[in-house]
């Protein structure tokens, strides 16, 4: 396998100049790159393999004072559930990020678009290949959209050093909501992240929005915690929302996690995870204990294995994925 | 008393020689540099970092725009050590999850020359420099 990817690099090298994993420059204001995961997930009822997610992008800059990033995924190509033999397959590509952003100065930028919902640091990196799980924490995917169409306003926050801004709002349907994990036709939320040291950095959030069918609103505060030292990575976030839903009772849901990330050497990482994260509106609450291994043989491309421990036993499954940036 | 003398001389110029071999050791030998109209006098070396890595595109007012010498050249590894503190891996992993976010590692230029004369054809442009290349109208930021 090494020897493939280093003369499949080599070759690319030589043709495009081509860094592994930092796309294809076509023109000044062209890069292209993408993404591909393959995935195999196995729990009490279920044994499922999948070609996951496959996306093109394409950015650049329009000037110096503006960029642009298209990109285009397909979610689930194909599966195969080994437990029942049906095979199921998605052909289409659809508009995961389609963005402009404009900088007026280091305290103001605008970003219009779909976009990366700025909520935390999980949800910043939402594709496989750039995360140390194959799975995602519940609470990172379960509380606020991953994406928003809208308009977003951050910068360094004016006379207070090492803190930024954000602010974003969206008032119409989402540009293609088929990937997103909320169907929402309104979104609100500001935020700021502190950088205390080179070491530790600090999010906190707070946001609403509304589903766009169901019209459930709810409301989230989020709080993130990082911190980054030699070989050692903690990352610990927490949110809870308040789920307002017109013809029921309200509810709320929430949670948090706690993970820590060893670097061994550069190419292969251990993980451990704890997570809490209840819904009172589905009725469900959870413990999981994640044990996870990251090797990478060049950083774009990885090979993870995790097994999740659940307080509900149903739930407790083995992941493994390969994923590659190019 | 010429024996002491001579021996008494001999070991001046010894420690005379080790100092000025130390100082030409460990002085600063490059310099994070400018072209004179650049607003800010000097940078801190997070702000230097924050640069390079694109986290910052204007300090204070200044649009700036980092240059960096190939990844092969003399320099450019001390710059990754002393200024970013990571490692080339490090360093690699950053730039690809930065691709993600579309955006792109610093331009690079073959040589010192090359950085010169970008700092002096880009307004805001920013580059780093051996001291002994330094040119009369560029303004030293930093050194290390």
């Amino acid at each position: 396998m090494k020897k493939y990817i280093f003369a499949c690099s080599c070759c690319c090298s030589l043709l495009f100049g081509y860094e592994p994993g930092e796309g294809i420059e076509l023109a000044n204001s062209l890069k292209v790159g993408g993404y591909i995961t393959a995935k195999y997930e196995s729990g009490k009822d279920t044994s499922v393999g999948m070609l996951d997610d496959i996306a093109f992008i394409a950015y650049g800059n329009i000037g110096s004072h503006t960029r642009y990033l298209f990109e285009m995924e397909n979610v689930g190509r194909y599966s195969h559930n080994f437990s029942n033999g049906k095979v199921s397959q998605t052909g289409a590509f659809r508009p995961e990020r389609a963005v402009i952003d404009h900088s007026f100065s280091s305290h103001l930028n605008l970003s219009i678009g779909k976009m990366i919902t700025p909520v935390g640091y999980w949800n910043q990196t939402p594709i496989n290949v750039l995360r140390d799980t194959t799975s995602s924490p519940l609470v990172a995917t379960n509380i606020f959209p991953k994406l928003i169409t809208g308009a977003q306003l951050y910068g360094d926050a004016p006379h207070v050093e090492d803190v930024e801004y954000t602010v974003a709002a969206q008032s119409s349907r989402d540009l293609d909501e088929k990937y997103n994990n909320f169907m929402i036709d309104r979104f609100f939320g500001l935020g700021a992240k502190y950088t205390i040291n080179d070491d530790h950095e600090i999010k906190a959030y707070a946001g609403s929005f509304r589903e766009r069918v169901t019209l459930i609103k709810r409301n989230f505060t989020h709080l993130a915690y990082k911190f980054e030292k030699n070989e050692w990575q903690i990352l610990s976030e927490a949110a809870y929302s308040t789920i307002d839903a017109s013809n029921s009772k309200n509810t709320t849901a929430g949670g948090g996690f706690v993970q820590s990330r060893y670097k061994i050497n550069s190419k292969n990482y251990a993980i451990a995870r704890y997570e809490y994260y209840f819904d009172a509106h589905e009725n469900e609450k959870q413990h999981l204990a994640v044990v996870g291994y990251n090797y990478r043989p060049i950083y774009p491309v990885s090979f993870k294995a995790e097994y999740q421990l659940s307080s509900t036993p149903d739930r407790s499954r083995f992941l493994c994925s390969i994923s590659a940036l190019f | 008393m010429l024996y002491f003398g001579v021996v008494l001389g001999f070991g001046m110029r010894k420690i005379i020689f080790f100092i000025l071999l130390a100082s030409s050791v460990f002085a600063a030998e490059w310099a994070v540099v400018a072209s004179s109209s650049f607003k800010p006098n000097s940078l801190t070396q997070k702000q230097i970092k924050d640069i390079f890595l694109k986290k910052k595109s204007y300090i204070d007012s200044q649009e700036v725009f980092p240059v960096n010498l190939s990844a092969n050249e003399k320099g450019r590894m001390s710059f990754e050590d002393k200024i970013l503190s990571m490692d080339r891996a490090e360093l690699g992993g950053y730039w690809v999850s930065q691709h993600y976010q579309g955006i792109t590692p610093p331009i690079t230029q073959k040589s010192q020359a090359g950085v010169k004369a970008f700092l002096k054809s880009v307004k805001g442009a920013i580059g780093y420099v051996e001291k002994i290349h330094l040119e009369a109208d560029m303004k030293v930021l930093y050194e290390f």
